[in-house]
């Protein structure tokens, strides 16, 4: 039974990362009732994601073999994006407390005004 | 990209997803339950539900089915030795009145009582690339077909999708059902793009030699012998030889093999021309811990017992072979893998159900009363809920028919499939001449047929879901239970939320509905 | 529908059977090509199977995309005309 309890924290791993890279978005950052992101912000946390990615895919191929990991990766892959979008059309509120956090700002650096959704 | 390109690419998207949407659901709902047809099968077979046996039988303990083969001069018998899936052995071999193919108890060795059932790996597993259809090999040819359609969906469907990242998220619940359709119809599919496309591909390639039967003939002799040299087999390639030569003992020759391989147990034990001066003993490797299914075959002549080859590692091409063939017939024991499969799977479904609802929400208004209208409105019921009720009553016939139960002649095994086919066509016709409702009255359906068939397996066989819970051998009959269960639930819920849209539509300005015969 | 139908009935049986024609041709072609390189033959064979499965889907999309099919008519031919000649070329390869 112990050794399913890895594929939890697999999952929310990769949940953690389409999440991010949904709330990069104008219009569901728009449903979470957040301001947009400034275009460095939403750049750096596409990168935050994208390294969630890899350290998932990573985890998983230690974990497992190289080829259960992989599937098991690209899997999971799809069903959490599925959750993730499935999440944003019922309930987005979900997601408010995550995006507000997006959008504090860092210490050294403030927000600039100038925003854009490079991915639309 | 230039518009008429994304034009051409649209219609080439339309129009083959209309036409061969019907195959490609099918293959990927029968796909899809393929995944855990050994759990159906203990379903559909109760007298092979028991605990696994503590101790491995014998191979010797055999011998009688092998007999028998060798009597029915058959060209091969096969063991299928029980593993963590499946706690029976199961034995088959090819007479002349058919195949024949028994189950084993793993305890005392006794061939256990046949239920009369095809079961998921006789009738699920083979209508997933055959379709049924014998003629002529037809039914492998259109499965082909309709997975090059898949593939060309696939890369057609990413081109004429206008915003691929920015609605790479977008699922809109409260929308009108035309634009709630083509959100899920673009979640599905481009959120399970690789698992569309792998398993496609990794499918065709699976039945490849079938499908350039000229290429191979080219390459190789015959057919057969690619098969073999791909597959590590050819030691199969002997003369028929004389009969009246004995089999030497199963588990002595084990022996030899078990010792190659450091003491791993072997999947299946094949005996290929039993009986005759060039018979051939092979054992399988179990692959159960690994995607890619390595073919470790390990044969012996059958009348001395002298090693005549085992395989070395497979070099890197013919590892990609079966590493793809290893990802889509699932082997593999790995229990969260294979769920995902499943529900992946009924992605799939869903993707081309919506695409088949898609096309008609947004025609309805124009030619809801047209011939071609009402041809895909039937065709898309027959082939999306219809088949789902069909595969229900396969289920529900199994539980209710009797034991020996024929009728005209009809094997009982034959009268399940008949009442899957007769149940389907009748979904047909309902769809065609009664279109009015037809997905309330279908998702009704659904609903009633699978909580009924998760009842009928407690009063017919008096596993409940409580029961076969508490007991780690009985979970494969429990799962299918709840599984059942629970698409009865979402079918129910579906019946009534549609029929709360419609009601609403009919107090709000109707839109014509087709033609009531 | 954008084109007229006698396009398109073209259009459809070249792509089922010139497609499915070229591609076979090809699949051969390839094998043979891959054997005078030094390749196993059950490699080449099922390496140049696979590729086979890749190639047709881009001819099916090739033929509904180009905006003329003679073009996609003339490669056709040519690979099937390739294909049919390259075992003639290879025998000694078996």
């Amino acid at each position: 039974m112990a050794a399913y309890l890895f594929y939890l924290p697999l999952g929310l791993c990769l949940f953690m990362a389409f999440a991010l890279l949904a709330l990069t978005q104008f219009t569901h950052r728009r449903a979470t009732g957040t301001a947009e992101l400034s275009t460095q912000r939403a750049r750096l946390i596409r990168l935050v994601a994208t390294a969630l990615l890899l350290f998932a895919l990573t985890g998983a191929i230690k974990h497992e073999n190289s080829g259960f990991g992989g599937l098991l990766w690209a899997g999971l892959l799809s069903l959490c994006a599925c959750t993730v979008a499935l999440l944003l059309g019922w309930c987005p509120q979900i997601f408010s407390p995550l995006a507000r956090l997006m959008a504090k700002p860092l210490p050294p650096e403030r927000p600039t005004g100038k925003t854009e959704t490079t991915l639309r | 990209m230039e518009p008429d390109f994304r034009r051409a690419m649209g219609w080439l998207h339309t129009w083959s997803g209309v036409v061969l949407g019907c195959i490609l659901f099918a293959i990927f709902w029968m796909g899809t339950l393929s995944v855990f047809d050994i759990e159906i099968d203990q379903w559909m077979k109760p007298a092979t539900r028991l605990p696994p046996a503590a101790q491995a039988l014998p191979l010797e303990s055999f011998r009688p089915s092998l007999n028998e083969a060798i009597a029915a001069r058959a060209p091969f018998w096969n063991v299928e030795l029980p593993n963590d899936r499946q706690s029976v052995a199961s034995v088959h071999y090819r007479s002349k009145s058919g195949a024949v193919s028994h189950d084993i108890d793993p305890v005392s060795g006794h061939v256990l009582p046949d239920t009369g059932t095809l079961g998921a790996s006789g009738f699920i597993f083979p209508f997933h690339y055959t379709l049924h259809i014998k003629l002529m090999n037809l039914g492998e040819w259109l499965v082909g077909l309709a997975s090059m359609a898949m593939l060309v969906l696939c890369v057609s469907g990413v081109i004429i999708h206008r915003k691929i990242f920015a609605e790479f998220f977008t699922f809109r619940p409260r929308k009108q059902s035309r634009r709630l359709l083509l959100d899920l119809h673009n979640l599905s599919g481009v959120l399970g793009l690789p698992f569309h496309i792998i398993l496609t591909f990794s499918g065709l390639t699976i039945l490849g030699a079938t499908f350039f039967p000229t290429g191979i003939k080219t390459l190789y002799p015959s057919p057969r012998g690619y098969f073999y040299e791909a597959n590590s087999l050819s030691f199969l390639n002997t003369k028929p030889g004389q009969p009246g030569a004995p089999v030497v003992s199963l588990d002595e020759t084990f022996k030899q093999a078990n010792a190659l391989w450091g003491g791993d147990r072997p999947e299946t034990v094949l005996v290929f021309n039993p009986g005759k001066t060039t018979g051939r003993i092979a054992f399988f490797r179990s692959t159960e811990q690994q995607v890619v299914m390595n073919r470790d075959v390990v044969a012996f002549s059958s009348t001395t017992g002298e090693l005549l080859s085992h395989p070395p590692a497979p070099r890197p091409i013919i590892r990609a072979q079966r590493f793809l063939s290893g990802l889509h017939f699932i082997h593999f024991h790995h229990w969260v893998l294979r769920w995902l499969y499943f529900v992946l799977g009924l992605g799939s479904c869903c993707m081309i159900a919506t695409g088949y609802l898609f096309w008609q929400e947004s025609r309805r208004a124009r030619q809801a009363g047209t011939f071609g209208f009402r041809l895909v409105e039937g065709l898309s019921a027959g082939s999306i809920t219809g088949i789902i009720i069909a595969t229900l009553a396969f289920f529900i016939s199994n539980r209710l028919l009797l034991p020996g139960a024929h009728i005209l002649g009809v094997e009982r095994a034959a009268l399940e499939v008949w009442c899957f086919y007769l149940v389907w066509l009748a979904t047909f016709l309902h769809g065609w001449f009664w279109p009015r409702g037809i997905w309330v009255s279908q998702s009704a359906a659904i609903s009633i047929l699978a909580a009924l068939a998760a009842v009928l397996n407690w009063l017919t066989t008096g596993d409940h879901p409580l029961h076969t819970l508490s007991h780690r051998y009985l979970w494969p009959v429990g799962g299918m239970d709840l599984v059942l269960l629970a698409g009865s639930a979402l079918a129910l819920l579906t019946a009534i939320r549609l029929a709360r849209r419609k009601q609403n539509a009919t107090t709000a300005p109707r839109q014509p509905a087709g033609k009531t015969t | 529908m954008a084109q007229s139908g006698l396009k398109t009935t073209g259009r459809i049986i070249l792509t089922l059977g010139g497609g499915y024609w070229a591609t076979s041709a090809s699949f051969v072609l390839f094998a043979f090509l891959m054997i005078a390189c030094g390749l196993p033959r059950v490699e080449a064979t099922t390496l140049s199977m696979m590729l086979a499965f890749l190639l047709y889907p881009c001819l099916i999309l090739w033929v509904f995309g180009a905006r003329r099919i003679g073009n996609p008519f003339v490669v056709f031919c040519a690979l099937i005309v390739a294909g049919h000649i390259a075992p003639f070329f290879f025998s000694q390869g078996h």
